[in-house]
């Protein structure tokens, strides 16, 4: 057992290690591989979340042209839209995430219409401005509606699970799998498919695909849609673990952010290797650092990349 | 510019001076005269991020870092080392600048919206630094007791600047002061130079301007007048939390400089008119505010992108063309 | 790859023309010489110095200015604005005596009205000096974008295709001047298609084609030389043969 005399804050869902409230381990002298174990998976788990944030983030990047300010509160409406089915209605936690899933699908429709699509013709640079004012808009409707108490979403997976060398809870080994599952989804779809490939076309060259006949409007709204879909999930699975606040999306879509730009914006595997990397960085720096500054490391990331490799992201180089 | 519109638009500023001054005397109550001070704050802080996006041409997302960092930096040199007011708000004014130096040349280099997640990184590291150096700042249960303004020297004679009609006036110096900068800037050699690097920065390039260093330049100016204004805030209110880091801070400005009108001498004030006096006059509504506010500023982004002062600009441009051929100012 | 083992020379006060078919590689070799872009390879020089690694806004100081093909004005600026802004050598004076409206700051007012005033005379743009640039007839707006470049008193003046778009008049109105540029000591480079033009005032020709140097030297040798026929007539004779087979 570790040397404080209890493996990190159990919290109420009895998980291995919730690192999140792990006060500072600095004192041990020697690797507790117990700790680090947990610390990974933990970080694998928080990760999974990230990368299914950025990969919407970076689609909707790469197809239109758009860095969307408002894509963490589509995680924030999933959960919150999962907790109005599931604990004010009393639904069960599977089927109030499905629909929360394809409501905020819905929700991100008549958002693109609003704030994305009337300035991919006229000022594209206008949507920084436009979705960064739609996300204030919702974040605070959120607020105005269910107040800024935390608020609690429940699930039937809270069991913890014991897997060899470590214990977690079953919501957790859910995130794995449904992150992963959906990955795999959705690699195979863009692959395979023929919308996929359509997709993938008019990522590449615009222009070229609008010639070829394909219907951009609608590759951006079915991007869009997939993009913040991927969010929601996220945000139904995650918001499990701990609380719902109506800014939750803020601290989200700014990770999303660091990953994007870490893994490469417009592509999908650097989302994925990205938002897994940022996720076990933190969690180690959590536990042997402390709690309160792994955040700083996520931003501090972004900004020597951002600055290290500018032309990576601006194209051709000028003198 | 003809002599018409010249005569015309200085006296429409020597009106609006007399206006202001005049305000407290219009405006008996506290708590309006409360909204005042609030007013001429928020006119810095429109100002000074009127230059990053007007001038410069880039959107700051993180422009609250430099506000709460001038509150704080003055509060920590009033209360816990000592100094005395009159030098901990200068000292705060100089450190917003060196940090918007540092964070201005890195991100700099960027452009658009990777210049603006760069920045609300930033903001966000000092959000959390002042938020978790609690022996310095007390972290989240606020700063509390800064000591209030005190013109004069200690022992001689002192004048504390502490009711709001003082306060008041003390402000508007600060915006007198800060507005006289900023337009000596603008209609200089310096501020063609922007124009140029902004309109066409090839061109500018062409004859010999190194469009960064300007860049460089025109934000740590910004920075200093957004530390300005966060330390008038603290030695006003006399409490600073790590709120004042938040993202509130940095989208109002925003919100400000783009309904009001960005890139010109009139729009900053317009626009904290706006969100000044608004959000106080609908206090008790609470966060619904935030809802129209920033539905405001949707609604302008989509119909009057260049925000209410160009305009006013423009319709009177057009008017006066209609009367007689030649060119017009600035408001 | 757009320009392949080009080497070029300019002397002092000749005007050099650069011409070749469009896509060519002569807008690319401005770019290249001013700084606009960088070169994967090769070396720079001016006046002896090398300025390879230099930015584009610091070999201006030099005195190495160009105008570009369509967008060397301030539109939303008046003529006179304009060759103000343009005159940055003069207007990089103090910030803090911009602030505080010293003597210095007067004085270099005046004397970049001064300048101004001259380079508008010179160029004949005097009496359109408080017309806004974007509504400058088409001629007049060529005349500005090399007014702005005059303002920045150059050592080398590269004019991309000054000529482009304008009548015979004008042509004949942009030799003169650019004739009276020459006068003035300014050494020019000149990328241009309009032959009469070229041929017209250039003292010497470097002729491109897909990226490289096929010819160099005197205007009328080059109006001979056999390559550059081919080049430039070659399509004519390829469908002179094709329409006498039948």
């Amino acid at each position: 057992m570790s040397l404080l005399g209890f493996r990190g804050g159990m919290d109420p869902r009895q998980n291995g290690v919730r690192s999140m409230s792990l006060p500072t381990i600095g004192s041990t002298s020697m690797i507790d591989l117990d700790l680090l174990v947990i610390q990974l998976a933990n970080g694998l788990v928080i990760g999974m979340g990230y990368t299914l944030v950025a990969i919407g983030l970076t689609m909707v990047f790469g197809i239109l042209g758009v860095l969307n300010f408002a894509h963490g509160e589509f995680f924030m409406l999933g959960a919150f839209v999962a907790y109005v089915f599931g604990e004010l209605m009393g639904w069960p936690y599977v089927v109030s995430s499905v629909v929360a899933i394809v409501l905020v699908m819905a929700i991100s429709f008549l958002f693109e219409l609003i704030s994305v699509r009337p300035f991919m013709e006229r000022d594209p640079e206008m949507t920084l401005l436009s979705t960064f004012a739609a996300s204030l808009i919702l974040m605070n409707l959120v607020e105005v509606i269910w107040g800024n108490t935390p608020l609690p979403l429940n699930t039937p997976f809270s069991k913890p699970l014991d897997l060899l060398f470590l214990v977690l809870t079953a919501q957790r080994i859910l995130i794995l799998l449904v992150g992963a599952v959906g990955v795999i989804l959705l690699g195979l779809f863009l692959k395979f498919t023929k919308m996929g490939k359509v997709i993938r076309a008019t990522a590449q060259n615009k222009k070229a695909s609008a010639l070829v006949g394909i219907n951009i409007k609608k590759v951006y709204r079915l991007t869009f849609a997939a993009g913040t879909g991927l969010a929601a999930i996220a945000g139904v699975l995650i918001a499990p673990l701990s609380n719902l606040y109506a800014s939750m999306g803020q601290g989200m879509v700014l990770k999303g952010f660091v990953v994007v730009i870490l893994g490469g914006l417009a592509s999908v595997p650097g989302a994925i290797l990205g938002g897994l990397t940022l996720g076990i960085t933190e969690a180690i720096a959590a536990g042997y650092v402390s709690s309160a500054w792994k955040d700083v490391i996520g931003f501090s990331i972004l900004i020597i990349i951002l600055l290290l490799r500018p032309q990576g992201l601006m194209g051709r180089r000028e003198a | 510019m003809n002599r018409a519109a010249r005569n015309r638009r200085n006296w429409t500023r020597f009106l609006g001076l007399v206006v202001a001054l005049l305000l407290p005397i219009v405006f008996q109550d506290a708590y309006l005269r409360n909204i005042l001070v609030i007013f001429g704050i928020y006119c810095l802080l429109a100002l000074s991020l009127n230059i990053i996006v007007g001038y410069i041409g880039e959107v700051s997302l993180g422009h609250a870092a430099f506000f709460g960092l001038g509150g704080y930096a003055s509060a920590i040199l009033s209360k816990t080392v000592g100094f005395p007011v009159l030098l901990s708000i200068p000292s705060a004014v100089v450190i917003s600048g060196i940090l918007g130096l540092f964070i201005g040349y890195l991100a700099l280099r960027l452009r658009g919206p990777y210049f603006a997640i760069t920045t609300l990184a930033f903001a966000e590291i000092i959000r959390l630094i002042v938020t978790n150096w609690v022996d310095l700042t007390r972290g989240p249960l606020g700063f509390t007791q800064i000591p209030p303004l005190v013109l004069g020297i200690p022992g001689w004679f002192e004048f504390k600047v502490m009711s709001e009609l003082r306060y008041y006036y003390f402000v508007l110096v600060l915006v007198g002061l800060v507005f006289l900068l900023i337009y000596n800037v603008v209609h200089s050699p310096t501020g063609r130079t922007f124009l140029a690097i902004r309109e066409q920065e090839p061109l500018a390039r062409s004859v010999g301007i190194n469009p960064f260093r300007y860049r460089v330049l025109a934000f740590v100016i910004s920075t200093m007048i957004a530390g300005l204004a966060g330390a008038a805030y603290a030695h006003f209110f006399r409490i600073i939390s790590p709120d004042i880091n938040m993202v509130y801070y940095s989208a109002i400005p925003l919100m400000m400089v783009m309904v009001g009108g960005r890139g010109t001498l009139l729009g900053p004030f317009l626009g904290a008119l706006l969100f000044a006096v608004l959000p106080e006059l609908f206090r008790t509504a609470g966060t619904i505010r935030m809802v129209f506010f920033a539905s405001f500023l949707l609604a302008t982004i989509v119909y009057m992108p260049e925000g209410i002062a160009v305009k006013i600009q423009t319709f009177i441009r057009d008017w006066e063309t209609k009367k007689s051929p030649q060119e017009l100012g600035d408001v | 790859m757009a320009l392949r083992e080009v080497s070029l020379e300019v002397q002092p006060h000749e005007i050099l023309g650069i011409i070749g078919p469009n896509g060519a590689g002569k807008t690319t070799c401005f770019n290249i010489l001013t700084g606009f872009y960088s070169a994967t390879s090769g070396t720079v020089f001016f006046e002896g110095q090398e300025v390879s690694s230099m930015p584009m806004e610091k070999r201006a100081l030099l005195g190495m200015v160009r105008t570009f093909q369509h967008t060397s004005l301030f539109p939303k600026l008046t003529v006179y604005e304009n060759v103000l802004t343009a005159n940055y050598k003069m207007n990089a004076t103090n910030l803090l005596h911009h602030i505080f409206r010293s003597g210095a700051f007067k004085k270099t007012e005046r004397e970049l009205d001064k300048k101004a005033m001259e380079v508008l005379e010179f160029l004949g743009l005097r009496e359109q000096r408080d017309m806004m640039a974007r509504n400058l007839p088409y001629g007049s707006q060529r005349k500005l974008e090399i007014a702005n470049a005059l303002a920045t008193d150059p050592k080398l003046l590269l004019l991309d295709e000054p000529a482009a778009g304008m009548d015979p008049v004008e042509s004949q109105d942009l030799m003169r001047l650019i004739k009276e540029i020459q006068k003035r000591g300014i050494t020019i480079m000149l990328v241009e298609h309009n032959m009469k033009l070229v041929m017209g005032i250039c003292d010497r020709l470097v002729v491109l084609n897909y990226g490289s140097k096929i010819a160099e030297g005197k205007p009328k040798d080059i109006a001979q030389n056999p390559d550059v026929i081919n080049v430039y007539l070659g399509k004519k004779q390829d469908s002179f043969r094709l329409k006498n087979r039948g």
